[in-house]
This record gives C-alpha cells, sequence and structure tokens, in this order.
C-alpha cells in the first residue's frame, strides 16, 4: 500500500471512529488526539496530522485548529456543536499569544484562530455565550472598553500597578520570619521600602483587595501604621496563651465564667475583633485549647457563650448509675437501603456504569456498617428484587479479599452485584 | 384436591422407567433431548431486547452491537438458540452462529463470509432455488415487478436484477470486490433459476458461491460464469470479504431481514485469539450495515479482559454498546423451568392414567412440591444451571430410595404411604457418588453428545475450511497430552502443520499435513504440485480433505493436479484422508468442548458443584479413547 493510499485509509479510519463517537454517545467533538487514541493499531503523530488535511476526512468531517494534536474534530453535519463547543473555545483561547491589546479578548480576535470554514459559526457562538453568560469554567468574561470580552483563567490579563504594589506588600509581610510564638509584624513605611513600593502608591495599594483579605494594620503612637497578617494573628489570637491570659486577667474569686466581651474588652481594635469573631465562630469547640472550655448560658436575649478553664469546672464524686446498653443499631437506623444504593450507584459509575459492583468494594465504601448486619440488610434488598447478586466464575482466580468479602450461598461464592433495573 | 396415592402405579414404572434417565441430567438447557425445552416467559425481555436490536439495524441499516452477559449457567447460550429458532421460525432475521473462533487473524472475516454463505445456501446445498439467498434476491428483484407476472424473460430479469442491485452499492461500499460479488450473485440467481426450471446451465450455481465465499477459480470455472480467469484467480483477502459481506447484508436489508452474528464465549480462547474476535468485531462493526453482532460472555470474565486492558477503548465500546444483562431466576421461575423439563418426561407417561392423576395432583411430581418448597425455602434468586442441578440430585435420591428397596414393590408401597407423593429422602451419606473422574467423564460425554448432535443437525455451521481444520488439529495434538510436537508450516512451505510424533523405539516420526478444502483445479493443482515435488519430505505425509468438497483435478483427463495425486499416490509414505463431516464437527466439538471447561460443573463429594478445567476435559478425552478413535488425530496415536 503506498504512502497517501495509507493515509487515506486512516482519514476513513478516523471518519468511522467519529462517527461511531458520535452515534455511541462516547462524546463528540473530541480531541484529534482522543479519536487517535481509540484506533488500533495507533497512528503516528505525523500521519495523523496528513490524514485531517486529506478529502478522505474533510469530506466528511472538520478540525477546528490546523495542525494540532488536540483541535476538537467533529463530522461536518456536526458543525454548529463543533463551533459551540468548550473545547474550541478553550483552543482558541489558547492559540492566542499576549498583545498589547489583549488578552482579554473580543470574539473577533478569537475567531482567526479557528478553520476558515468554522468562522462565522465560532464568531456567533463565542458572542452568544458571552452576552448569557454561559461560559465555561476556564472562561471568564470582562468589559474591554464598551464591548465584552473573554480570557483564559490560565492566561489572565496584566494586572493594574496597584494590585502589583499590594502583593509585593503581601509578599513582603509573609518574609518576614518572626520570634517564636510570636506573629510577623512590620510598619508599613519598611514593607514598602523593602518591597520597592514608592511610598506615594502604597495608600492605594492598601485598599486592593487582595492587601485587605490578608493583611491587618493599626495604629501604634510611635511606629505609624504596623501591618500584620491576618492568619498569623488569628493564630496568636485564638492559641492557648493569649485566652489563658484574657481569662486569667477576668478572673476572680466568685466568678470564673466569663461572656466573649469580657474577655476580649482590654484588647486592642484589630485584635478584639479578631478574637470575638473567632470566639463567636459555630465550630469552636474544634478550634478552641484543650484546657479551655465554654457553655451556653442564659442571657438578655436567647444565650451566650460563658467561657472558662475546665481546671475551674467543679464536679461531684458520685459514681454515675451504669445505663442499660444500647440497642442493636438496627438497618432501618442506618438508613443501609440508601447508603447502600449511593454506594453502589458512585462505584458503578467509577467503574464505567455496567452495573457490575464487587462486595470488596461496597464493604469498602461502608466501613461503619458491621459484616452481619450488611449481610443480613443485603439480603433483604435481594428479596425486594432490588439488587442481584452474582457468583464470581472459577474460585481459583478469586484474591483473597474477594473470598473474604464474599458471601458463600448454595456451595458458590456470590461477589458482584447488580442493580435490579425496572 | 386430595393427592391419589400410588398403590396403582406399576412397578415397573419406578424401578424401570424412573431410574433409567433423569430429565435433569443436562446441564444446559438447549441441550435436553432432540427438541429443546424451553421456557418463553424466562428471560423474555432480553429475548425481546435482542429482537428490538436486530430490528433496529434493518430499519436504520447499521450495525449494532450488544453484549449479552451474565453468570456463567445464566441461560446466556439459550438465548442465542432461542433466538436463532425464532429467526427460523419467524422467517425475519438471518442467525449465523460463528463457530470458527480460532481461525488465523488474516483468515477471520473469510470465515465470516463462509458461514455467512452456508446460512444462506444450508451448507453450499442445492437445490439452489430453495435457499435463503436465492429467496433474497428474488425478494430483492419483486418490488420491480409489475403485475402478476412470475417469469420474466432472461434480459427483463437481468435489466431489474442490476437496477435493483445499484441501489444498495452506496450503502454496501462500490469496491471492485462488491462489482465482482454483484456479477456472481447475478450467475447465480440465473442458476438457481435454470435449475428451478430443469436447465442445464444449473452447475455455475455452486461456482459462483465458491468464488462469493472467497475461494479462487480455475479458468474453466472462469468460463463457466463468463469471467476472466485472472480475476478470480486469487482467493478473496480480508479486505475483499468485508466488501462481499456489506453487500449481502444489504441484500438482505431489501427484504427487511436483518444478518444476526452471534459469538459466543471468547474468554476461553488465547489472548491473541480473543484480541482477533475483538478487531473482528470492530471492523464487521464499522464496515458491514444492517447487522446485529451480539458477543455472549461471562460478565466478570469480559470485564476482566477489560481491565487488563485486553481491547481498545473503541473496540469495547462497540461490543458493549448494548448490554443486555441475564437476571437470575426467581423462585418461581426455577419452578417453572422444573416443570417445563417434566413436562417433557411425563409425556411419554400419557398412556399411564395413575401416573396423570399424580402429575394432576402435583405437576412437580416425581420430585414433590414439599420438596421443592422445601429445598427453596432460604433461596431468594438463583442460576438456571443451579436450579437444574438440585433437582437432579433430588432424582438421583429418589432413584437411589427404589433401588435400595429390598424389592422395588416395597419401595411403591412406601411411596404411596406419603400423602404429599414425596418419599422420604435416603441420607446424604447413603447415596452412592461417582468418583470424581467418572463424574468429570459423564459431564463430558454428555456435553460432548449434545454438541455433536447440534452440528449434525446444522451441518452448514461448519462449511467446508482448511484453515480451520488445520487450528482444530493443531490445538487438539498440542494438547493431548501425548508428547506431541506440533509446528505450524510456514509460507513456502508445502506443508501446513507438522506434527513430530515419539514413538516406541525413542525416535521421532515426522508427519507433514496437508489440508485441502476447496474446489478450485487451480490450488488442488498448486498443492498437490508442492506436494510432489518436495525433495525433503517428511517421514509421512498426509492430505486431508473434507468429504464435501472432493478434490478438483479439472475435467481434463491429463489434467496436471491429476498426474501429481497419481505420483503422490505412488509414493509408500503418502496417504489422503477424506474427513466425513462427522469426522470435521467430532474435531470442533472436542475443542470447543474443551473450551467450555468453566460451563461444565460437576458435583462434589462434599455436595457442592465445581467447574472443570480444560486439562479434566481433555483427560477425560484421554480415557474415552477419543483422540484414538478419531480418523485423523488416531493417525498421531497409533504410531
Amino acid at each position: 500500500m503506498s504512502k497517501s493510499q495509507s493515509i487515506a485509509e486512516l482519514a476513513e479510519r478516523l471518519v468511522r471512529e467519529l462517527t461511531f463517537c458520535r452515534e455511541n454517545g462516547v462524546g463528540c467533538p473530541l480531541p484529534l488526539e482522543k479519536i487517535a487514541n481509540r484506533l488500533d493499531p495507533e497512528p503516528d503523530i505525523a500521519s495523523l496530522l496528513k490524514a485531517v488535511k486529506n478529502p478522505a476526512f474533510t469530506t466528511h468531517a472538520i478540525a477546528a485548529f490546523k495542525g494540532s494534536l488536540t483541535s476538537p474534530v467533529a463530522l461536518t453535519e456536526d458543525r454548529q456543536i463543533l463551533a459551540s463547543c468548550p473545547l474550541t473555545l478553550e483552543g482558541a483561547l489558547r492559540a492566542k499569544k499576549p498583545t498589547k491589546t489583549g488578552p482579554p479578548w473580543l470574539p473577533s480576535d478569537l475567531k482567526t484562530t479557528v478553520e476558515k470554514s468554522l468562522q462565522a459559526e465560532f464568531l456567533r457562538a463565542v458572542s452568544e455565550r458571552l452576552a448569557s453568560g454561559d461560559l465555561p469554567a476556564f472562561a471568564v468574561r470582562t468589559q474591554k472598553k464598551k464591548s465584552l470580552a473573554v480570557y483564559h483563567l490560565d492566561f489572565p490579563p496584566p494586572l493594574n500597578p496597584q494590585v502589583l504594589n499590594a502583593e509585593r506588600l503581601v509578599e513582603g509581610l509573609r518574609s518576614i520570619t518572626p520570634a517564636e510564638g510570636a506573629a510577623p509584624l512590620a510598619t508599613l513605611a519598611s514593607l514598602a521600602s523593602n518591597a520597592n513600593v514608592p511610598e506615594a502608591a502604597i495608600a492605594k495599594a492598601i485598599q486592593e483587595k487582595v492587601f485587605t483579605d490578608t493583611v491587618l494594620t493599626f495604629k501604634h503612637g510611635s511606629l505609624g501604621t504596623v501591618a500584620v497578617l491576618r492568619d498569623a494573628l488569628l493564630r496568636f489570637a485564638t492559641g492557648t496563651p493569649l485566652l489563658d491570659r484574657l481569662l486569667a486577667d477576668c478572673y476572680q474569686a466568685n466568678i470564673h465564667a466569663h461572656t466573649a466581651k469580657d474577655l476580649v474588652a482590654k484588647l486592642p481594635a484589630p485584635l478584639k475583633n479578631l478574637v470575638t469573631e473567632f470566639l463567636r465562630r459555630e465550630d469552636l469547640a474544634r478550634h478552641l485549647p484543650a484546657n479551655i472550655g465554654f457553655l451556653m448560658a442564659k442571657a438578655t436575649r436567647g444565650s451566650q457563650r460563658l467561657f472558662f478553664r475546665l481546671e475551674s469546672v467543679q464536679h461531684g464524686s458520685v459514681e454515675s448509675i451504669p445505663q442499660p446498653s444500647l440497642e442493636p443499631v438496627t438497618p432501618k437506623e442506618l438508613n443501609f437501603s440508601a447508603a447502600f444504593e449511593a454506594a453502589f450507584e458512585r462505584l458503578d459509575r467509577e467503574r464505567g456504569s455496567y452495573n457490575f459492583v464487587s462486595l470488596v468494594d461496597l464493604r469498602e465504601a461502608l466501613p461503619h456498617i458491621p459484616r452481619e448486619l450488611f449481610d443480613a440488610s443485603l439480603q433483604q434488598l435481594r428479596k425486594q428484587q432490588r439488587f442481584w447478586l452474582k457468583s464470581a466464575e472459577g474460585f481459583n482466580g478469586l484474591r483473597p479479599e474477594e473470598k473474604a468479602a464474599a458471601i458463600p450461598e448454595e456451595g458458590e461464592l456470590l461477589l458482584h452485584v447488580s442493580k435490579v433495573r425496572p | 384436591m386430595t393427592a391419589p396415592t400410588a398403590q396403582s402405579i406399576s412397578t415397573e414404572f419406578f424401578s424401570t422407567v424412573l431410574s433409567r434417565s433423569n430429565p435433569f441430567n443436562d446441564q444446559r438447557v438447549s441441550a435436553t433431548g432432540t427438541q429443546a425445552v424451553d421456557v418463553a416467559s424466562i428471560h423474555d425481555r432480553e429475548f425481546r431486547t435482542l429482537v428490538d436490536l436486530a430490528a433496529r439495524a434493518c430499519s436504520q441499516n447499521e450495525a449494532v452491537g450488544a453484549v449479552v452477559w451474565g453468570e456463567s449457567g445464566s441461560g446466556k447460550s439459550n438465548l442465542l438458540r432461542r433466538l436463532h429458532d425464532w429467526s427460523v421460525r419467524e422467517d425475519t432475521a438471518i442467525v449465523v452462529n460463528f463457530l470458527e473462533l480460532q481461525a488465523s487473524p488474516d483468515r477471520l472475516l473469510r470465515s465470516v463470509l463462509n458461514a455467512v454463505l452456508s446460512t444462506l445456501t444450508r451448507g453450499l446445498s442445492p437445490p439452489w432455488h430453495r435457499t435463503l439467498l436465492y429467496q433474497l434476491l428474488q425478494g430483492l428483484i419483486r418490488p420491480a415487478v409489475y403485475g402478476e407476472r412470475k417469469l420474466l424473460p432472461l434480459k427483463e430479469l437481468k435489466r431489474v436484477y442490476r437496477t435493483q442491485i445499484a441501489g444498495l452499492i452506496g450503502a454496501a461500499g462500490e469496491t471492485a470486490a462488491t462489482r465482482a460479488a454483484i456479477v456472481l450473485l447475478e450467475r447465480f440467481l440465473i442458476a438457481a433459476l435454470a435449475e428451478k426450471a430443469k436447465r442445464p446451465e444449473a452447475a455455475a450455481a455452486v461456482v459462483a458461491l465458491r468464488r462469493l465465499s472467497g475461494d479462487s477459480l480455475d479458468e474453466e470455472e472462469a468460463k463457466l460464469l463468463g469471467l476472466r480467469a485472472s480475476d478470480v484467480a486469487s482467493p478473496f483477502d480480508s479486505s475483499d470479504s468485508v466488501r462481499v459481506l456489506a453487500l449481502l447484508t444489504q441484500v438482505a436489508q431489501a427484504s427487511g431481514k436483518p444478518v444476526i452474528i452471534c459469538f459466543d464465549q471468547i474468554h476461553t480462547l488465547t489472548r491473541q485469539q480473543v484480541i482477533d474476535i475483538a478487531c473482528l468485531i470492530h471492523t464487521l462493526n464499522d464496515h458491514v450495515r444492517n447487522t446485529l453482532l451480539v458477543l455472549s460472555e461471562v460478565q466478570a470474565e469480559l470485564r476482566g479482559l477489560y481491565d487488563i486492558k485486553t481491547f481498545s477503548q473503541a473496540t469495547w465500546d462497540r461490543m458493549t454498546a448494548n448490554q443486555i444483562e441475564m437476571p437470575r431466576l426467581t423462585v418461581a421461575q426455577g419452578r417453572q423451568i422444573l416443570v417445563a423439563r417434566l413436562h417433557e418426561f411425563h409425556k411419554t407417561h400419557r398412556s399411564n392414567s395413575e401416573v396423570i392423576k399424580l402429575i394432576e395432583a402435583d405437576t412437580l411430581f416425581p420430585l414433590g412440591q414439599s420438596w421443592f418448597e422445601q429445598r427453596s425455602a432460604d433461596l431468594v434468586d438463583l442460576r438456571p444451571r443451579h436450579m437444574l442441578r438440585i433437582a437432579r440430585l433430588r432424582w438421583d435420591e429418589l432413584q437411589f430410595a427404589i433401588a435400595s428397596a429390598p424389592n422395588a414393590r416395597e419401595a411403591v408401597a412406601h411411596w404411596s404411604s406419603t400423602p404429599d407423593v414425596n418419599p422420604p429422602a435416603p441420607p446424604k451419606s447413603r447415596i452412592p457418588r461417582l468418583s470424581i473422574e467418572d463424574s468429570i467423564d459423564a459431564v463430558v460425554e454428555k456435553a460432548f453428545a449434545t454438541k455433536s448432535v447440534r452440528h449434525l443437525a446444522a451441518p452448514h455451521g461448519l462449511p467446508p475450511n482448511a484453515d480451520n481444520l488445520c487450528t482444530l488439529t493443531e490445538s487438539l495434538l498440542s494438547s493431548s497430552g501425548a508428547g506431541m510436537v506440533v509446528a505450524k508450516g510456514g509460507s513456502g512451505s508445502p506443508y501446513d502443520l507438522f506434527v513430530h510424533v515419539p514413538n516406541a523405539a525413542g525416535a521421532e516420526v515426522t508427519f507433514g499435513i496437508a489440508f485441502v478444502a476447496t474446489g478450485s483445479a487451480n490450488s488442488v493443482t498448486s498443492t498437490l504440485g508442492n506436494l510432489a515435488n518436495d525433495t525433503q519430505p517428511p517421514h509421512r505425509v498426509l492430505l486431508v480433505t473434507d468429504q464435501r468438497l472432493p478434490l478438483a483435478f479439472g475435467k481434463a483427463a491429463k489434467a496436471l493436479g491429476r498426474n501429481h495425486y497419481k505420483t503422490l499416490k505412488a509414493m509408500p509414505n503418502f496417504e489422503h484422508l477424506e474427513l466425513r463431516f462427522k469426522d470435521y464437527a467430532d474435531l470442533e466439538t472436542l475443542e470447543s468442548t474443551s473450551r467450555m471447561a468453566a460451563d461444565l460443573e460437576i458435583d462434589m463429594p462434599d455436595g457442592k458443584s465445581r467447574p472443570l478445567t480444560r486439562d479434566e476435559i481433555l483427560a477425560a478425552y484421554r480415557r474415552a479413547k477419543r483422540f484414538h478413535q478419531h480418523p485423523l488425530l488416531g493417525k498421531f496415536f497409533r504410531h
């Protein structure tokens, strides 16, 4: 077979594969390399790129980009789908090199990257997406003068100088290594000097979101404006030494529990806000130092938290009366059926949706259900004709964990589960 | 209704009839006696799905892939058999069960073409005007014939045929092979009409079919068909074969009949053969239309093959595009199977009025409804094969109860004393069990007999095929356990196979075997010439042919092939073995039975059952001297 014949044959195979993928919902359009991966034997890259130019291919199919393995391809009758598919938009955004005019890009900027015969449909599709806001996750819509434009998340427009200055200040603060247990602190002036941020630009830079989200500032009598990282201050503020100190400061012989308001009363403003915010957290119990506790007490309106050291708690010394043992957990209480079904659906999906899941995986997915309960509940589901069990084929071929997970019945080992379809 | 007692049933019934046979002995539902026992309501949904897929393939004129999967013994093969029976009964589809799974990769497509043509022509057997292929061609022409005209002048017939078939070319693909096939089908049609009219031109039909199935033709044959000898001198390659198949499926589509090609269980093949069959399905899926491609396989096995990347994703997607899962049976469905089996058994005792009364009182007689209820109390669902096994063991118990009674009359009396027609089962330990070897032999014997009967009933399923004969012989001799070394002849060698057999003296005898199954005098002459001119022949030279295709030497009395044959016959180390169809079928049965090892189960002494291994089946063959007794295989064993 001559080389040109073999290229033409490869082109035909690509079209056949594309047709199959389309008819069987494999996913279409697909990148050219994905289609090629499905062929057996897999073609080499040079032949593949030649094949998509061959009339045997171009008569029936279209590639969105020339000379690209990642180019999405589709049958010609699916050109609309190809023009509007996310793969094509992503390919176009990646193909555009940054210039003075972009990113972000106007739809008309992007259109030139795609195959000529597809440009009109592509332009229309991108414009519609921008207008409706229906953009894939990688694409970001923005305003460019009076028009809507788009850029790729991985290739954003260059930052403005204020944001750059703010980032430099944050970076400078992060690079400070404080003494052990202390939070990194710096004056704004020294930070700006180290980060080469002009003095005149500081005021605007510290108003940028990237700065205010990360840094807290407060005035100091002699030092001027001082900056501290929020997370470092929070660690400091919620650590044992500070909370312990606050409780100690509030401690009175006959008053051992205190409200958050009392605790933070003497703290400077930024720290006061931070600690108050922390002490109001819903999941506070998980973050509180081990020697400190709180309980809910009656307040004028509703309830409030009272904080105390655990060592302050007075407790009784009479041994408690033994409680009767708890009833075994019933399948109903556990809602085995729902948990099993959810685990089955998830595992089956992960394995290609062939309605065929091993008991090994199901038992692993539901580790909190004891074996006896699992087997008995599964038997119930079988009786309700919601699931089938299937035998393991060939005992010799079973791994130890499969033998352990299987259910023996009538001389065979039942290992696989299938859902009874209505 | 009170159950009648069995007092008046003749002793002979229990002691002879009941103990002589066990209707549950055949595990495979499809293999019960001469007529299959089937419960149509079981797996009806799965059957309907297959029928719908076939209808879709036809109405949308496309290839549709489907996998029928489930546990072993879940009824997959029975479902395919039901599909075949349906196609014959309803005359709505063409079902081909592809058996030559072990053909070499470059021959697989031709083997499929062979199998399809064989089905369309009952194994290339006249009368041609009664074949399915003739009907399909008539179906193609009929819509273009106006009015009630039954006979067309030859010229008009050709014109109509050519017009009609031209409409199929778009879907079949226009290639040289397709154009040639169109001419061959026309020749066949005219020859079949000549045969119907008892005119002499009918001889062209078989030659046209041979060429359609991929054989090369010699000059005389080409002349007979009005073709150029150079155009038909080479056999079809894979590409030609698939193009011809594509055309045939389009001819079938014109009559509204889908072609269904079934591949039953491939996991027992070697890894390479599994890959080859998967590629075959892939190629067919891409090139033919109006075709349903059904792969029937154990789900865990197929999934395992996929997990170890045996198939490309594209192939896997095609094979499993439509998944038909074989569900387990409910207990009630299991009972239906028993009733159906017993019904067949009861039929033979319809003359015994007492037996009829007992059956009316208990449709599970003699197993007993109460036994069934007790036995199935803990069952949720089960495989059909397991249901049959339970019944078989119960029957064994009944037989033992009768056989171990001091006399049969007492057994009858004992039987009648139980109002629920449920004789007490003897302790399990007292039931005589066969040794494991005996059990294996019995199971293998039954499986072999079942398959053999099926082949003999449908010889077109195994058309003459030298390549398949060679592959079967190679596989069986290699695994025979007799220490033979078997090797392919390689290209350029006059022999397809070399077999090195150790003899008693510690030396080795080498056989060179050539397989010939062609009607082409050219091919025959070439093969015989190569054998006759071999200057270094092996110790023994064996020429193996299929009785259905005798050696074709051509019409000339002094044909070269005939001379070569005479030369060979004069050689002391030459032997010509003409295999009867039964011999060929036995080779296929030996091989396929050994490959279905996991599908055959024996009862173990602990009451459980387990599947057989291929080695155990081959050992059973040796014990039964199946290799020795076969006309071809025996030649190497007797040395």
